[in-house]
């Protein structure tokens, strides 16, 4: 346990010191390997390293972020807007309501939620501004509305948590669906009142003619995903042919909409070769402090502890949640999963959670983080996409958590809600 | 200062060249799964090559993506106590934290050069050497190092404040 604490607290040191990610992550296991008494086998690093990334499993990264990242530089983050906005502009709340319903859709694209503030947010806090919408406000729906990114297939985390828990991915991915159209919905419906304190206009009613031209946009974007959950599901391909086939539709959909250049495409594959070496890179170090808190039996130490004083999985999974919520504002999400969950699955699997189930309300929870200061990354970008100071921000998105905290008490308390689709389509585990 | 200057157009220079590299790494993973994918729909068979190559092409990838990344600042950086200092104490704290990258970075060097021999044998299919999977960390990671020195260097030398990195400039899940 001694070990997990040095490992967790020298980690911490270095963030709160700006030492970037993956820096204090290299730093703190080589500190953990000097601890652990292995500072003349220091080739145990790279070679942990590499036996972290050298995993059949982790090649759809880069496809899944190059698809994300390909239909957004062919200009489909307007389309869907505009394809949201003459679905649901009309309810109470009008673009506020298309800005979640946007943020779903293209959650099928991404399965990144920042990809969502960057991309999807200036086009959203531009057309809410324009509409007399406060700033804050429409900067706090953004960032929340994001959390949608990785619980709506594809999803980064859930590609991850399958590899550090031997799980489906393709479970995974259909286990994602009803939990992230429940916090839409969840969003959608406290938008809906708190609105009312707000005066914001009513949009026009769009004719039904402009609809179907407009869903031809949706659905070719939604196409993505669908693509990559049934070919996976089916059994037709791996998760990374997968995501090699949404890859290949994306630069279709490009010709299609004439909105593909080799400038696009270059600039796509820069984002995603720096998005897949800053995951990786963190994975590879993650896995090296992982190795050490198993050498240490750190596992067996914490389950120990934990059965000896929670004998209930319904506190124990209260306890986890209250936990997570605070490793989420201090960790970044990835590090903080590929380093904890290894850790905490054998008490998990001792008190009959299941690993799907624990997967989605992890990265749910996780995802809370990038919400609250002082790591909170969606607020930083909406800081820089909006204008407003960050400070408004983030006293704008707290309200926000609300919704949000239901819906995960939610799905904690009732995994059948989690577990009911991959159990009719894949049949049960 | 012309050290300096010369050592950081090199470290530019590499950093051109990486990202050339790593993003083509990508290209033919992608283009080599898409040809492999059509050639079975099609003739109901496939080239046997083509996942150790994309595996390989994967790991390499990442390497040299490494000090693309920490070259362009798109790593996650956390600047909120930083950022409330003081320029003077910013200063100390931005050579503190350069110094803590050259150290770990020196390791991951001696480390990763100590590993290349442990990695014997060949990969199957493929018929390289395995140690070559490591060499663009070595290089990553000795260029990191570089660069570090680098800004080290200049922080000391003029003691001028860099502009905090803002965090989460990078698209993250």
């Amino acid at each position: 346990m001694i070990t997990a604490l040095f490992l967790l607290g020298v980690f911490l040191i270095f963030t709160v010191l700006s030492v970037p990610i993956i820096m204090g992550l290299a730093g703190a296991a080589m500190l953990g390997l000097v601890y652990a008494d292995f500072s003349d086998a220091l080739y145990i690093l790279p070679q942990q390293v590499l036996e972290g990334i050298y995993s059949g499993a982790l090649l759809a990264v880069p496809f899944f972020i190059m698809t994300g990242s390909l239909l957004n530089k062919l200009e489909m983050t307007d389309r869907i807007f505009n394809f949201a906005s003459a679905l649901v502009s009309r309810l109470r709340g009008g673009l506020a309501q298309v800005n979640i319903v946007s943020s779903m859709i293209f959650a099928g694209m991404s399965g990144a939620a920042v990809a969502d503030c960057a991309g999807l947010g200036m086009v959203e806090i531009k057309a809410m501004k324009e509409r007399g919408y406060p700033v804050d406000f429409a900067a706090a729906i953004t960032a929340a509305s994001s959390i949608v990114g990785p619980i709506i297939p594809p999803s980064i985390p859930f590609l991850i948590y399958a590899y550090v828990s031997s799980t489906s991915v393709g479970r995974l991915f259909l286990a994602g669906i009803i939990p992230g159209l429940l916090i839409g919905l969840g969003l959608m419906i406290f938008t809906r009142f708190y609105v009312t304190r707000l005066a914001v206009p009513v949009e026009p009613r769009v004719p039904l003619r402009t609809v179907l031209r407009l869903a031809v946009d949706g659905i070719a974007a939604l196409a993505a995903p669908a693509i990559i959950v049934v070919a996976m599901t089916t059994g037709y391909s791996t998760a990374s042919e997968a995501g090699v086939l949404a890859c290949a539709y994306s630069i279709l959909i490009g010709f299609l909409f004439r909105t593909i250049s080799w400038r696009k495409i270059w600039e796509a594959l820069t984002e995603t070769m720096l998005l897949t070496a800053l995951i990786m890179m963190m994975l590879g170090f993650s896995v090296v402090m992982g190795w050490i808190m198993a050498i240490e039996q750190v596992p067996q130490q914490l389950a120990d502890t934990v059965l000896t004083h929670i004998d209930s999985k319904w506190l124990f999974l209260a306890v986890y949640l209250i936990f997570f919520l605070i490793i989420g504002c201090v960790f970044d999400t990835l590090a903080a999963m590929i380093i904890l969950t290894p850790i905490l699955l054998p008490i998990t699997d001792l008190m009959g959670i299941d690993r799907i189930h624990f997967g989605v309300i992890t990265t749910f929870v996780l995802m809370l983080g990038i919400l609250t200061p002082p790591l909170g990354i969606a607020l930083y970008i909406m800081t820089e996409v909006s204008g407003a100071p960050f400070e408004r921000v983030t006293r704008a998105v707290i309200p926000f958590l609300i919704p949000l905290a239901i819906v995960l008490v939610v799905l904690t308390y009732i995994p059948e809600i989690t577990l009911w689709l991959p159990d009719l389509l894949m049949g049960p585990e | 200062m012309a050290l300096i200057r010369a050592l950081d157009r090199f470290l530019a220079f590499s950093d051109r060249a990486f990202l050339v590299l790593a993003n083509g790494c990508l290209a033919l993973m992608l283009v080599a799964n898409m040809i492999n994918m059509a050639v079975r729909a099609v003739f109901d068979t496939s080239f046997v090559q083509v996942w150790p190559w994309t595996m390989l092409l994967f790991v390499w990838s990442i390497y040299l993506g490494f000090f693309v990344l920490y070259r362009r600042g798109k790593d996650v950086t956390v600047n909120f106590l930083v950022s409330r200092l003081s320029p003077a104490a910013s200063h100390r704290i931005q050579l503190l934290v350069n110094l803590l990258i050259v150290a770990f970075m020196a390791v991951m060097v001696v480390a990763t050069w100590q590993y290349l021999p442990v990695q014997a044998g060949v990969i199957e299919l493929i018929g390289l050497p395995r140690w070559v999977q490591s060499v663009p960390l070595l290089a990553s990671s000795a260029l990191i190092l570089l660069n570090a020195l680098v800004q080290v260097a200049d922080l000391a030398a003029s003691g001028s404040v860099p502009p905090p990195r803002a965090a989460g400039t990078l698209e993250r899940p």
